[in-house]
């Protein structure tokens, strides 16, 4: 029995065809992807030395990309899992954009490290000699495993779907249609099945929602468990967790923004979608204030002198200018767009999120940098500074290009918006006994 | 038994972290794997066979 959902044919429009502006969209992501790899290539030949990274700047725009990325990943997890369980029905046509975006970015976050590594083969380091005492131990764990539990929930909640392009897409060139074959694993859409299947979502969601949580405590552990000024802090766990959410559903928003238009879906992802998203995010701009001055506050009131240190350098120093702007783009524009232009409109919407994006990946970035460049034992460290260098940059953009570039295959290939789901936020149900599909 | 020894042991030795780390990740590899068969497999003894199908058809 397919799913009866009136939006089939809209939904599997867009795996029909590839576009010239497709083609030159991948075109130009693999060229960005190629060339992160040619930098990365020159730093394991001529070794770390060639980035910005010295003494006593250990860690760079790398470990900034792996919490931004990480963080970013939360999305997909939050709409699905967390609002699952909260019993919110309208995410259900967001589901599968949200998880893609977990799914697409968390090579990215996980590999960073290993590019920050310099040799990537020191990754065996931490299998054979790893040992539990270590945080790093702890992040390998929880973003691994994190890492499968999200393939597998995307996975389980594609099948039906795979089914469904399995049996409708049947003039899709013959490779494509073995693929859906294969992947599909012989769904036949029984009641059954999707009994078991939904029973499967909902354990795996409570569990997945404890994960999330665990995974970017456990990030910020890396930072929070050493002795360095501005890190050693326990609200550093939910202040990165609440920052990951934030700027995970902002890029929910602008991915539905970007499938809408580009493949005509507006009857699906409708407004309501983006409106219900706003209210979320007014929170979590809220509640991402609400941490950066109790924690801010927290440290300044002890005027400890390494602490002062790193805050000066932050609010009126050298990173005062990132930190106010980070400030500006995370917090006070967005809220101002979200309150007065955001209702209703998508453009203003999108506009915020880009920004508070912009912004996260900046706060992670003055959350690593000052520290390092102002350690505990500044006397005996000295003062450092640090700048990207060019291989840095490279493979940064290389990063955003590789995940962009995952993220449009994929929508070429697999329905973005879930098809069964959706139906079953639709009357009469998408399993109810009709086994004649009418949706198109 | 020193379990006190034993998980000092544990924290202080290089090694057994990666092994945590693999037995954590094999473990969930086979529980959803087992979960994924659980769930596609369901119902399949269900369906109709070809001649219960035809005879349906027919009538």
């Amino acid at each position: 029995m397919e799913p009866k959902n009136p939006f089939t044919k809209a939904i599997l429009a867009p795996v029909r065809k590839i576009s010239t502006g497709d083609t030159l969209l991948w075109g130009t992501l693999l060229v960005l992807l190629l060339a992160g790899g040619a930098a990365w290539t020159w730093q394991y030949i001529e070794g770390l030395g060639i980035t910005g990274m010295n003494r006593p700047v250990y860690w760079g725009v790398y470990i900034t990309n792996f919490v931004f990325f990480i963080g970013l990943a939360h999305s997909g997890t939050f709409i699905s899992a967390i609002l699952r369980i909260a019993g919110q029905s309208w995410r259900a046509p967001l589901t599968r954009a949200a998880e893609a975006i977990t799914l697409f970015s968390l090579p990215f976050g996980a590999g960073s490290i290993i590019i920050d590594m310099g040799h990537p083969e020191r990754i065996f380091n931490l299998l054979f000699y790893g040992r539990y005492q270590s945080p790093i131990l702890w992040d390998v764990t929880a973003v691994s495993l994190y890492m499968l539990s999200s393939i597998v929930f995307f996975y389980l909640s594609l099948i039906p779907d795979i089914a469904l392009c399995r049996d409708r897409l049947t003039g899709a060139p013959r490779w494509q249609h073995r693929m859906y074959e294969v992947l599909a694993l012989g769904w036949n859409h029984s009641p059954e099945q999707y009994r078991r299947l939904e029973k499967a979502l909902d354990g795996m969601a409570v569990f997945m929602t404890m994960l999330v949580v665990t995974v970017h405590t456990v990030v910020s552990w890396l930072f929070g468990m050493t002795v360095q000024p501005g890190w050693h802090t326990a609200l550093i766990g939910p202040f990165f967790l609440l920052g990951a959410i934030l700027s995970g559903t902002a890029a929910v928003v602008i991915v539905l923004a970007l499938l809408r238009k580009a493949y005509r879906l507006e009857k699906v992802l409708h407004l309501g979608l983006f409106n219900s998203l706003r209210k979320l995010l007014i929170t979590f701009v809220l509640g991402w204030l609400y941490m950066m001055i109790a924690e801010h506050l927290t440290i300044g009131y002890s005027s400890m002198t390494e602490e002062m240190v790193v805050l000066t350098d932050k609010f009126s120093g050298a990173y005062a200018a990132v930190f106010w702007s980070m400030a500006a783009l995370v917090f006070g524009v967005p809220l101002l767009v979200f309150l007065f232009k955001g209702k209703n409109n998508i453009g203003w919407m999108v506009f915020a999120c880009v920004l508070i994006n912009i912004g996260m990946w900046m706060e992670r970035y003055i959350v690593i940098i000052p520290t390092e460049a102002s350690p505990r034992l500044l006397t005996v460290m000295g003062q450092g500074s640090y700048l990207p260098a060019l291989p840095e940059i490279l493979i940064t953009v290389a990063c955003f290009a590789g995940m962009a570039l995952l993220y449009a295959v994929f929508t070429r290939f697999f329905p973005i918006v879930p098809i069964w789901e959706t139906a079953q936020e639709l009357p009469g149900h998408a399993h109810a006994a009709e086994t004649s599909p009418t949706g198109d | 038994m020193d379990i006190g020894g034993l998980i000092h042991a544990f924290f202080d030795n290089a090694g057994p972290g990666g092994v945590v780390v693999l037995l954590v990740v094999g473990g969930a590899c086979a529980i959803y794997y087992f979960l994924t068969r659980w769930i596609v497999t369901a119902g399949k003894d269900n369906k109709p066979t070809p001649e219960e199908g035809t005879a349906r058809v027919d009538a």
